[in-house]
């Protein structure tokens, strides 16, 4: 399954599910879901599982089941948008508490078998080089987090630009 | 001098962010008048004015998925819209101190938060100050900050506090806890299961995949 999250508005989002219906399954990360409150129930209680009752725990079955995971956000600071970021905050139970190291760095081990393929694509009119490489320097991260075989970063400045150029990604 | 304290951490009793600032609000007493907000508690149009007026401002965040947690950077980013404001864009910004710690035990695995706190320095125009990165930061809620195994950081943590009541920079700091990597993963590794015995769960319930 090719999953996406996105912080869209709503004719942003409208646009997009018309460009990938039936293709992509879509997860809007707007209105904002609650913040990961930091309690790592999802790990030790209901393993897997975040024990916040609101829609952003929709999201883990799709990710556990996502071949590919593409990221859709506005650029803030070099990084997520907070909608979007509340999203995979709220769904580390995709990986295990344990630890592993993998070159050199401690990282946690995946709790599901399949590798996934990330894309970030970033929404900014004005983003400068320190912010660009931030990001993608925050994509090889969250990929060697997530297990994830590669992490592609392209930036936009609206997601008009992104989706006239949809067929190229 | 009025600094103020940024807690970081949506754990209600603040967690290690909590306890790091606790140990930073100690080294300044006497020296400065302190005030505190909890980003997520409070939120930014609770905290900003009792915040507003500080010289420096303190804020002390746990790592989450490789960056900053979602409040706080929703904290910042409505933060710079206040300032961005006509009547506020002249107002005098405080220099601005940070302090992450993470789970993993390399502290340096904490800079790209730390490098997306400078990049809102920037781009809000507040002066930067200095950041401490810290790994095995669960280490803080288990010891005391005098502790042999937290004694790095919490000697970092004076640098820091040295710095900020004289509204000094420097290089950014990255220190790690006082012990072996391996005997960290051990004492990780088994306080997850204790804490899952204590939920009634069996230990190798804990890589459960609920969704496969």
């Amino acid at each position: 399954m090719k999953l996406i999250v996105h912080d869209l508005g709503p004719e942003g989002a409208l646009a997009l599910a018309a460009k990938t219906e039936g293709i992509f399954s879509l997860f809007d990360a707007r209105p904002p879901a609650r913040p990961c409150l930091g309690c790592f129930r999802c790990w030790t209680e209901t393993p897997g599982i975040c024990v916040i009752a609101d829609r952003a725990r929709d999201f883990a079955p799709r990710l556990a089941r996502a071949t590919e995971l593409w990221v859709i956000s506005r650029l803030v600071f070099g990084g997520l948008a907070p909608e979007v970021k509340a999203i995979l905050d709220r769904s580390i139970g995709y990986i295990l508490p344990f630890f592993r190291i993998e070159a050199g760095l401690t990282r946690h081990v995946p709790r599901y078998g399949a590798s996934l393929s990330l894309a970030y694509y970033f929404l900014a009119e004005d983003a400068t080089a320190p912010e660009r490489e931030l990001a993608r320097q925050l994509a090889r991260a969250n990929g060697r987090n997530l297990g994830a075989r590669e992490a592609k970063v392209v930036f936009f400045p609206r997601w008009e630009e992104l989706l006239a150029r949809w067929d190229e990604l | 001098m009025k600094i103020a304290l940024l807690g970081g951490s949506p754990k209600p009793n603040g967690g290690s962010s909590a306890i790091i600032l606790e140990a930073l609000r100690a080294s300044f007493a006497g020296a400065a008048e302190i005030s505190a907000a909890s980003l997520l508690r409070d939120g930014p149009q609770a905290s900003l004015p009792p915040l507003y007026g500080a010289a420096a401002w303190v804020l002390a965040a746990p790592l989450y998925v490789d960056s900053l947690p979602s409040h706080v950077i929703r904290f910042l980013e409505e933060t710079g819209e206040f300032f961005e404001r006509p009547e506020n864009a002249s107002a005098p910004r405080p220099r601005l101190y940070a302090i992450v710690n993470c789970g993993f035990y390399e502290a340096r695995q904490n800079a790209l938060a730390i490098a997306a706190l400078k990049l809102f320095a920037e781009r809000s125009a507040f002066p930067w100050g200095r950041a401490l990165g810290i790994g095995a930061g669960a280490l803080w809620e288990r010891f005391s900050p005098g502790s042999w195994f937290t004694r790095g950081a919490a000697g970092a943590l004076a640098e820091l506090a040295r710095d900020a009541l004289a509204l000094a920079g420097g290089e950014d700091l990255f220190v790690t806890a006082n012990m072996p990597r391996l005997l960290y993963y051990w004492g990780a590794n088994r306080s997850w299961r204790a804490l899952a015995r204590e939920k009634g769960l069996k230990p190798d319930a804990l890589r459960r995949a609920p969704y496969s």
